[in-house]
């Protein structure tokens, strides 16, 4: 039996978004198992924007989880960005993984932002100078604790695993983007992880003006949710 | 200096607002100068954050502006507030329900 999730990235929330979202999303319960969100919560990174996404989400009773994007962390808020979602039933997976039961199936979800540092043949080296080594660190810490949650997940033995991610793991999904900014939109380590602890689905965010499917080297499909991609309030996926 | 490099300087300079500007902060727009135009292209979520960067690419490049710039709503659709996105909305997930991925 097949579970459905829904997914939707950089929706930006600001404070003139407030009964903008929620409207779109009340036939959401029906229609889904749970809710992905995946990074760019809101455009500046404030509490009082992650207040507002909150009462967005209040008439989604499906389980929302949720990773941070750049946008979330551009203000040093994301601790309150965190408590703020956490206190209204929102599961925040920085660098960590989650279980939800759907009806009696188990669906592992391992989260991260990411990071972009670039793709094979054209990504940065851990190297040189100690902003160029933290700024591959960053990526690698990330692409680490994905491979580790999707296996903690696999030898869990859930009937399916998500990797929800904010920047993208493959090219394939940044097509239509300027080339020159590929290495701020993401890394392959991510790939990497995803394809050496497999996934049943990777969905992203963070590609405004790319597209919507891909594929890892090693076969897992991507999707780039961005809400300018999408054009819709979510996408649904069937897993496993 | 109306030189292609200094229209370049131009580009980067009006996004470089865009991203960081307080209150703007927008990465998915971008400004192309050139010809003494500066043409305004990416997505926005709300009428007032188009306002907002169109404002400010003509506050800090004080050059004929071509909006070019859409706003796309939360239903990924312009007129977010308007009636018709009601019906624009059930087409949208009709649509969908035609295309769950898996």
């Amino acid at each position: 039996m097949t579970m459905t999730v829904a997914a939707v990235g950089d929706v930006h929330i600001g404070r003139d978004s407030a009964g903008r979202l929620g409207r779109h999303l009340q036939k959401l319960n029906d229609e889904a198992d749970v809710l992905l969100l995946a990074g760019d919560l809101t455009q500046c990174g404030t509490a009082a924007e992650a207040e507002i996404l909150a009462d967005e989400l209040a008439p989604v009773e499906i389980p929302v989880v949720a990773v941070l994007g750049n946008h979330d962390l551009h203000s040093g808020q994301e601790a309150k960005i965190g408590d703020i979602l956490e206190a209204r039933g929102i599961a925040l997976i920085e660098n960590t993984f989650t279980v939800i039961d759907v009806d009696g199936q188990r669906l592992g979800i391992a989260g991260a932002t990411g990071f972009g540092g670039g793709f094979s043949g054209a990504c940065a080296s851990d190297f040189g100078e100690p902003e160029m080594k933290a700024f591959v660190a960053r990526a690698r810490a990330a692409a680490e604790a994905l491979e580790h949650g999707l296996s903690e997940l696999g030898n869990d033995g859930v009937d399916a695993r998500i990797a929800l991610l904010h920047y993208s793991p493959v090219t394939d999904t940044l097509q239509g983007e300027r080339l020159e900014i590929y290495p701020f939109l993401g890394s392959y380590l991510l790939a990497e992880a995803v394809d050496r602890a497999g996934a049943d689905l990777v969905v992203h965010g963070h590609a405004h003006g790319g597209i919507e499917r891909g594929v890892t080297p090693g076969g897992v499909r991507v999707h780039n949710v961005a809400l300018p991609v999408i054009r819709r309030p979510y996408r649904l996926f069937r897993v496993p | 200096v109306n030189t292609p490099e200094a229209e370049g300087y131009l580009s980067a300079r009006a996004e470089r607002r865009l991203a960081t500007d307080e209150g703007i902060h927008e990465l998915g727009v971008h400004v192309r100068v050139e010809g003494g135009r500066a043409v305004v292209t990416g997505s926005v979520a709300t009428r007032e954050r188009k306002r907002t960067v169109i404002d400010a690419v003509r506050d800090e490049l004080d050059v004929e502006i071509v909006d070019q710039l859409e706003v796309l709503g939360y239903g990924g659709h312009e007129d977010d507030d308007d009636d018709a996105d009601d019906s624009r909305d059930r087409a949208a997930e009709a649509e969908q329900a035609a295309e769950v991925d898996g």
